[in-house]
């Protein structure tokens, strides 16, 4: 016998909700996670009445359905907001051609303009310029570092206010536990903000903070909506790998265990008396960097003298924290 | 951006020595080691004896906490930790003047055979086993049930608590209305919170036990190894407000101060205390999964004092053939590695058989399986070569023992194959380990733990450091604010409107029929006693509502987010404790005298 839906009683149920493990019918569950968003976005009043908001978009399912669900509510709440989808175009032939493609798709299925920006337009230089520089072996290192600036020099670029990335709880979960096992007190304080940001930076936020990863995929599924599927090339680090798995066993055992552990992420601080490293600005670019001058621009000096090799590092112990910040940085580029 | 401070040390795998350091020179004296520690560092007997104890004592002394004269009770489980300081406080106590302490310890015992469904015989066995124990440990000692604890619990009464000398039969066993304790275990639906609750309330008695007894403080052993996975499992159950009491020395949430000496000590070093320092049993129980939707427990029994413990538990000694020291037991470390390649890959019921076949060749091709089969059948020859080398009747037990060891070897070759060789029952083989190692939060964090351990000896010290560094961001109120189970401070107090809290209402109220009101109106509705019709029933009838579903109502509103979802997991909310129901309605009551008299006070007068 089918099961009726828990909100309407009326229409059939078709999932069931992976947070509260309610039955519910299409409709009642697009209104619900719909309505969730919208909450987010009101109650941590994420926006103004008239800013100028850039989404992030990879073409990925998270960021497509933040793009459709951020024009639905700006319409159906007059947010006032005016919206924009900002790519950025890494210049590696042949890897992000499908992505950009459906984030190209996207910007006609939703009507709002996109902007490509590629490396060359943010940096002077294409990563495949890069490899033709210094060889296929450091490029890694490149591409970390340039790739989670990106984000923040092309809002600045494009004159926004502020940047929305497609975070999700699943993923804050995730940075919590990896934070607290790596024992990075810093970003395990700043990780469970909704809304990130120093003073003098575009601020960022994830309405998504606390939307499950499922319950995305759900939206998408049903509203048909069309993202490009890809686990993304860059292996997890160990600890990251080690940690979603355990995310995922906890999960298991207790569905709610996700927004537990954002719970718990928000009821505990650093101890008074114990030293944080500041944030600052970067005094050449003047993006967050806790250095004077960011390791990007230190980078971007060595391109443009000639010297590639300069800021990859120079023992082998910086150079290996360097590409697995890289490899992590299709996660952290903006979790942080 | 704001990675390049990280401290990626964590990230570098230790590389372990090729060759084993056993038998190699101690660290400190140079004498020839009998235990290596995390695999790199070898000590011998004393030194390492000495070394726990210096950790010991210096956790102590650093914190200038216990005065001269006092009394501390120390809460005995039976486990390695405990056995390991009841030794650590006997060698402080025989010291000379100018080292001895100066404090007064006592012991209590509280059994909980009846919470992992032993049988009277069984657990008349092992109360025995322990009283004797504790008898000749030199030290008072007192003895309780857990049974018996929880069904006379009450604020204002005493707790039946024997002292060791004066038991006399085995009686204390049937003693008491065992009842009470089953039929709450029984309504806490899964074992993580079964675990929970059990957690809270050995505190609570252990608590009011050493009150009762005229102690100053309370001892517990938890070892840095137990605490860095409590850091973990409290976050996963929404406990962060609470991880910096939770592993702090001093703990100040409850009747007496509660403190954890044994913080800076790592299991395995236990293990190692109990096994090198005395052949004294460690008995420890557990909850096993796999009856627990029958509510009801199998016993695991773990014993130090001979060969299959230390195999067990990957510890060799000097005198046995084995040439490395192992720090978990290899079937156990295989069987967390395939853990984590299922999870990857999110089976589930429906899509098992597409994945039997994928998974058959996945364990055959995992490198961990290859190597641990590799170890297995080298010690297995090895054994068998000694076998036809020596005359069995040379040796003392007739050579028994290393029968046994052969025997042991077959059956964890055989287990392992068996994983590989017939499809179906590999199905079996993973599903069982999956039971049993994901059936708790607990217990799934505490193999997490051990396994991330293996691999990266730095784990345990750099979350238990994560841990120490942090504070509860809950402000602290009145003593109205503090949960009434756990004793924490209230974190569900005035959410900010955006938060996991908050979300979480919001989703609940979402997905619910849309005519159902909210919990608040429910309130209002209750507060006017009932004598409007009533939404949940029919018209012009006084509420039908049951006891239990006006106690699910208000209780929640006494409890921290953590022990709220140990009520949400109840069949029957009722059937907590009374005492604890007691105090939900006092704590309402004097919601409702604040509320009354809200305009009339002043501030700072919260405390009253
Ligand atoms: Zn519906
Ligand atoms: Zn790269
Ligand atoms: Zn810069
Ligand atoms: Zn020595
Ligand atoms: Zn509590």
């Amino acid at each position: 016998m089918p099961v009726k839906c828990t909100r309407c009683c009326v229409k059939v149920a078709v999932l069931k909700r992976p947070k509260t493990s309610d039955a519910l019918c299409k409709e009642c569950f697009f209104w619900a996670f719909e309505t969730e968003v919208h909450e987010t976005i009101t109650r941590a009043k994420l926006f103004k009445p008239g800013e100028y908001v850039a989404i992030a978009a990879s073409g990925g399912k998270d960021s497509t359905v933040l793009a459709y669900i951020m024009k639905l509510l700006n319409e159906r709440y007059n947010y006032g907001l005016k919206l924009v989808l900002l790519s950025v175009d890494e210049g590696i032939t042949g890897y992000r051609d499908d992505s950009l493609e459906t984030v190209k798709r996207n910007q006609q299925q939703y009507e709002l303009p996109l902007k490509i920006l590629s490396y060359e337009e943010l940096y002077g230089w294409t990563m495949d310029a890069i490899v033709r520089q210094i060889g296929l072996k450091s490029n890694c290192t490149f591409c970390g570092v340039f790739r989670r600036q990106a984000l923040d020099r092309g809002a600045v670029l494009l004159e926004v206010n502020k940047i929305v990335t497609g975070h999700n709880a699943d993923d804050i979960a995730e940075t919590v536990l990896m934070n607290i096992l790596r024992g990075d007190i810093a970003r395990l304080q700043r990780c469970t903000l909704i809304t990130t940001g120093t003073e003098g930076a575009i601020p960022r936020s994830k309405p998504f903070k606390y939307t499950y990863e499922k319950e995305i995929v759900m939206y998408a599924y049903f509203k048909k909506l069309d993202y490009f599927s890809t686990e993304c090339i860059y292996s997890p680090n160990a600890y990251r790998g080690h940690a979603r798995a355990y995310l995922k066993d906890l999960e298991s055992v207790r569905p709610s265990a996700i927004l537990d552990i954002i719970h718990s992420g928000e009821c505990m601080s650093v101890k008074d008396g114990i030293k944080l490293p500041t944030q600052g600005l970067c005094t050449r670019c003047g993006y967050i960097s806790s250095q004077e001058v960011c390791k990007a621009c230190v980078m971007l000096e060595g391109l443009n003298k000639g010297l590639p090799k300069l800021g990859i590092g120079k023992s082998s112990k910086v150079k290996r924290r360097v590409e697995s910040l890289c490899k992590d940085a299709s996660k952290e580029e903006e979790s942080c | 951006m704001c990675s390049e401070q990280s401290n990626e040390d964590f990230l570098e795998k230790v590389d372990l020595p090729k060759k084993s350091l056993y038998g190699s020179s101690c660290k400190k004296c140079g004498a020839k080691s009998d235990v290596v520690l995390k695999m790199l560092d070898p000590f011998c007997k004393s030194c390492f004896l000495a070394y726990c104890t210096h950790k010991f004592r210096a956790t102590l002394g650093k914190s200038r906490q216990i005065k001269f004269g006092e009394k501390i009770l120390v809460g005995f489980s039976g486990s390695a930790a405990s056995v390991a300081l009841v030794h650590m406080l006997q060698e402080g106590l025989k010291e000379e003047a100018h080292k001895k302490f100066l404090f007064t310890p006592g012991f209590v015992y509280v059994d909980e055979g009846q919470t992992v469904g032993l049988t009277v015989s069984e657990r008349e066995k092992n109360c025995e086993e322990i009283i004797h124990m504790m008898r000749s440990s030199g030290f008072q000692c007192y003895f309780t049930t857990l049974e018996m604890a929880f069904g006379g619990y009450s604020e204002d009464r005493d707790l039946p608590v024997l002292n060791v000398e004066e038991v006399k039969s085995s009686s204390y066993l049937n003693k008491g209305d065992s009842c009470d304790l089953q039929k709450t275990l029984s309504s806490l639906k899964s074992l993580t919170v079964k675990e929970e609750f059990l957690k809270y309330t050995r505190l609570q008695i252990l608590t009011k036990i050493a009150k009762q007894l005229k102690f100053d403080k309370l001892f517990l052993g938890d070892t840095s190894t137990r605490l860095a996975s409590a850091v973990l499992s409290g976050v996963a159950q929404g406990r962060g407000a609470q991880i910096s009491s939770d592993m702090s020395f001093m703990d100040n949430r409850h009747k007496l101060p509660v403190l954890r000496p044994l913080r800076y000590v790592f299991l395995t070093e236990c293990f190692l205390h109990a096994v090198l320092d005395s052949n004294m049993a460690v008995k420890e129980t557990s909850m096993k999964s796999d009856k627990v939707e029958q509510g009801k427990f199998v016993e695991t029994t773990k014993q130090t004092n001979n060969y299959e413990w230390r195999e067990k538990h990957g510890v060799s000694l000097g005198s046995d053939s084995d040439d490395c020291i192992l720090e978990r037991p290899l079937g156990e470390r295989i069987k967390l590695n395939k853990i984590h390649t299922k999870s990857n890959q999110d089976v589930t019921s429906e899509n098992i058989t597409g994945n039997i076949c994928h998974r058959q060749s996945e364990i055959e091709g995992n490198e961990q399986f290859q190597a641990d089969l590799k170890i297995l059948e080298g010690r297995l020859s090895q054994k068998k070569d000694l076998l036809h080398k020596v005359s069995l009747k040379a040796l003392p037990d007739g050579g028994a023992k290393i029968k046994n060891q052969i025997d042991e070897l077959e059956k964890q070759i055989s287990g392992l194959r068996l994983g590989v060789d017939s499809a179906s029952k590999n199905m079996f083989f993973i599903d069982d380990t999956k039971k049993e190692n994901q059936a708790s939060i607990q217990r799934l964090t505490e193999n997490f733990v051990v396994a991330l351990q293996t691999d990266f000896p730095a784990t345990v010290s750099t979350i238990f450091r994560t841990g120490s560094k942090l504070q509860s961001a809950v402000k602290k109120g009145s003593c109205e604010d503090i949960c009434i189970f756990c004793k924490s401070p209230l974190d569900t107090q005035n959410p900010n409107p955006s938060s996991a809290l908050e979300a979480l209402n919001l989703s609940e109220k979402l997905s619910k029929n849309k005519s159902s009101f909210s919990s608040n109106k429910l309130e209002d509705d209750f507060k006017t006693k009932c004598n409007v019709p009533c939404p949940c029933s029919k018209k012009d009838e006084p509420c039908e509502r049951t006891n239990t579903e006006l106690l699910s109502d208000y209780l929640p509103e006494y409890l921290c987010y953590g022990c709220r979802l140990i009520i949400k997991d109840m069949s029957d909310v009722s059937l907590l404790p009374s005492h604890l129901l007691y105090e939900a309605q006092k704590a309402k009551h004097r919601a409702k005298m604040k509320e009354d008299i809200q305009g009339f006070l002043l501030e700072g007068n919260d405390d009253m």
